[in-house]
């Protein structure tokens, strides 16, 4: 019983964390140059910042429908045309406040943690 | 096998198992009510599709190239529930969020195949009530025996409420918001409802058990029965076919000889028939009539021949331009036949009815004073009475009054019938022709096949002849008085008579309470019947040996002084109370005699038995005087081999007869 509440409230914190940055990532993920869905899931994939992949296709169409985003149709070699993301300029200055935050928190993080 | 479909996901065409279809449906229509509130929400399943058909397509070789339900469950792992989403990204909108992980919505009743034992009903109302479905299966059987009442409710919501087929439905049954996890909770077990259902068995009680029992026997049989009947229906199907495909043959030979005979019976010069067709027929547009008549009795029967073929060769040949011509056609003559039949039928009808040749008049004939009739014909039902003089009067139709011959030669009538005047007659037969007659003189009556009724009053009929299947009923107040019965004859007589003289060659004599003083019965011809009751005073029986051989006469009811048998031969004759029989016979017939007569004569090889009738209250005082015991059937009591009691009540006259029968 100890123990179920205890996984719920780590489980609870550690999606809110996760949730909090994701959107972040993304815009890391596109701001190094234009790239397609499947690449950017990858990405965090490897980085293990997303669980299942489906979650990525509501956010990137938020982040764009913000003018954060825009992204252009190219060929692929091989099946139909991918969906290429690139950050806006509104985007670029998006991402700099939010690394400007993220800064912030990991050194009010490490204060703490000393 | 399983079967395909095709489809297009993210501009790319895939082959689909049809379930794998239906999960990847569903899904997606899961994440586009979650995201409802997203501002391009088709954008998002675009999207989606797009990323799932590049996995998809990755996942395909040229050996596999067709996506399966495992393929879709781990595509779908991949891409995650609406409740990963919610964790992960959280949702734009909270409140609809909230309303989806809610879970329930309104019930709908469905009928449950995966419980189902018969059609489900019972399974899908126990989901619907949230109730045992036992306690409904209990409740539709009870009913059954009510009128059959719950088996019509039964098959009418087995008819009318949808079962819960896809994954949709089910859920809707149970209450459950299509939500991805419900969806999965489903299909995990949906895809072993057979081991959920042992598991339920294993679980329920052992009084569950017993109850549920039948149903479970019951649904076993059903399979039974559908898996020989699966392998019983070529066979079966063929011989229903078959047996359609004749009667419908047979029905169309039928219909089409009858609508030729109606054509011919209106159109031939000849007179088939003493309806005068013909001169009807020119009244009304028969011919229509007949058409149309004819149509709509045979298209049905020519889809019937259809039909039958069709069972017989497996193989729909009937298309549809050629039913919907026949149905038109059907019903085109349908109105009209029914149309013309309304129009004139009554008119055919008043027609019929009023003709002056069918109609029934009364024909009285002049005659002198009659003291013999001869009547010969089975048309014929004759009514005498004595009345004050001679009349004589035929009421019948007037075309079967012309065809009487009628002679009357001084005071000797003779009445007969003519054979039809028409060559070629197919329905010419007779109708009753009633003769009323009164003869206050008769004193001899010759009948030949018809039926003669007659009243009382007839003092001077002493000759009564009749053969030929006739009928007679006589009733006599004379003093001799002979009377015949030849060839299949029925003369039932009453009244009175001094002296008697009964004749019967093959017929048979049925006396009803009738009076005599002497009467003698001669045996002609062997096995023949007769019936008699009454009161005579010396009856003589007079056969040859073995001339009347297996006759019987049955005359329980008969009060008899004297009984002289005269050289009888094998008969079965059962008599009522007597004082004296004298037996001058040394054949082989056997007597049951009432009473205690003083009998005389030879027995040599006659069997003599004597019987009793008592009463339901004697019968019962000797049962108790014998200790309750009277060991046979209670009707019958042999207290010896020559002598029989029997037990008098509504049983009988039964029992004379069967008593009779067993000689």
């Amino acid at each position: 019983m100890e123990q179920d509440v205890f996984q719920k409230l780590l489980d609870n914190t550690e999606a809110q964390m996760r949730k909090g940055v994701l959107e972040f990532a993304i815009l890391l993920v596109i701001a190094r140059q234009k790239i397609y869905a499947n690449d950017i899931l990858a990405r965090l994939l490897e980085a293990k910042l997303v669980v299942v992949e489906g979650t990525i296709y509501p956010l990137l169409s938020r982040l764009k429908n913000s003018g954060l985003l825009n992204y252009v149709w190219e060929e692929s070699k091989s099946g139909p045309p991918r969906k290429y993301y690139s950050l806006t300029e509104k985007g670029q200055r998006f991402l700099t406040a939010c690394q400007k935050q993220w800064n912030l928190l990991e050194g009010a993080i490490n204060n703490l943690k000393k | 096998m399983k079967k395909t479909i095709s489809i297009n996901l993210g501009g790319q065409s895939f082959i689909i198992e049809e379930e794998a279809y239906e999960r990847l449906s569903n899904y997606l229509n899961e994440i586009k009510n979650h995201c409802g509130r997203e501002a391009d929400v088709e954008e998002v399943i675009a999207d989606i599709e797009l990323g799932m058909a590049e996995k998809l397509s990755q996942s395909l070789t040229s050996y596999k190239n067709v996506i399966n339900l495992v393929d879709v469950e781990s595509l779908i792992k991949i891409m995650g529930t609406t409740e990963d989403f919610d964790r992960e990204i959280g949702s734009s909108d909270d409140e609809g969020a909230k309303k989806e992980s809610g879970d329930q919505v309104k019930r709908r009743l469905y009928r449950d195949l995966d419980n189902k034992l018969l059609g489900g009903v019972a399974a899908g109302l126990g989901i619907y009530f949230e109730i045992d479905p036992l306690i409904f299966r209990l409740l539709f059987f009870a009913s059954i025996f009510a009128g059959g009442f719950g088996l019509a409710l039964y098959l009418l919501l087995w008819l009318i409420v949808p079962a819960a087929i896809n994954a949709h439905q089910k859920l809707e049954m149970q209450g459950e918001a299509p939500t991805l996890a419900a969806f999965e909770r489903l299909a995990k077990k949906g895809l072993s409802w057979k081991d959920d259902w042992q598991k339920k068995w294993r679980e329920s009680s052992w009084f569950k058990k017993i109850i549920s029992l039948p149903f479970l026997i019951l649904d076993y049989l059903i399979k039974a029965i559908k898996i020989i009947w699966s392998k019983l229906w070529p066979i079966a199907g063929f011989c229903l076919g078959l047996g359609i495909s004749l009667v419908a043959i047979f029905g169309l030979g039928a219909i089409s000889i009858a609508s030729l005979y109606a054509l011919l019976e209106a159109r031939s010069g000849y007179r088939l028939s003493y309806i005068p067709i013909a001169e009807i027929t020119s009244a009304f547009p028969f011919i229509w009539v007949l058409i149309s008549g004819f149509l709509s009795l045979i298209i049905p029967i020519l889809f019937l021949l259809f039909a039958g073929l069709i069972i017989i060769r497996r193989k729909n040949f009937l298309n549809f331009t050629v039913a919907a011509i026949l149905v038109s056609i059907w019903m085109i003559a349908g109105v009209s036949c029914t149309a013309l039949c309304l129009r004139y039928g009554p008119d055919v009808y008043n027609k019929i009815e009023n003709h002056p040749q069918l109609k029934s008049i009364s024909h009285p004939v002049a005659v002198s004073e009659i003291k013999k009739i001869k009547v010969s014909g089975r048309q014929f039902r004759v009514f005498i009475e004595p009345g004050a003089t001679s009349s004589l009067a035929f009421v019948g139709r007037a075309v079967d009054l012309e065809r009487i011959e009628f002679k009357d030669q001084d005071g000797q009538i003779n009445i007969s019938l003519k054979p039809s005047a028409e060559a070629l007659c197919l329905n010419c037969e007779p109708s009753i022709v009633r003769i009323n007659i009164s003869a206050p003189n008769l004193n001899s009556l010759e009948v030949s096949g018809a039926e003669v009724e007659m009243t009382d009053g007839l003092n001077k009929l002493t000759d009564v002849w009749s053969k030929d299947r006739a009928s007679v009923n006589v009733v006599a107040g004379v003093n001799n008085l002979t009377i015949f019965a030849d060839n299949l004859a029925v003369v039932n007589l009453s009244g009175r008579a001094t002296s008697t003289i009964f004749n019967i060659n093959d017929g048979e004599i049925n006396l009803d309470n009738f009076q005599g003083d002497t009467a003698v019965l001669n045996l002609l011809e062997q096995d023949t019947d007769s019936r008699i009751s009454g009161k005579i005073n010396n009856l003589t029986i007079n056969s040859g040996v073995n001339v009347s051989a297996g006759s019987r006469i049955e005359g329980g009811e008969l009060t008899v002084g004297k009984v002289i048998l005269n050289n009888l031969g094998k008969e079965k004759i059962v008599l009522g109370r007597s004082d004296k029989i004298e037996v001058n016979t040394n054949g082989q017939s056997r007597l049951y005699y009432r009473g205690q007569p003083k009998i005389s004569g030879e027995l040599k090889n006659n069997k003599i038995v004597r019987y009793e009738v008592i009463s339901e209250n004697e019968y019962y005082k000797e049962r108790e005087d014998n200790g309750g015991e009277l060991n046979d059937s209670n009707v019958l009591i042999s207290l010896n081999d020559n002598y029989y009691r029997l037990y008098q009540g509504s049983l009988a006259n039964r029992l004379f007869r069967e008593m009779c029968d067993n000689f």
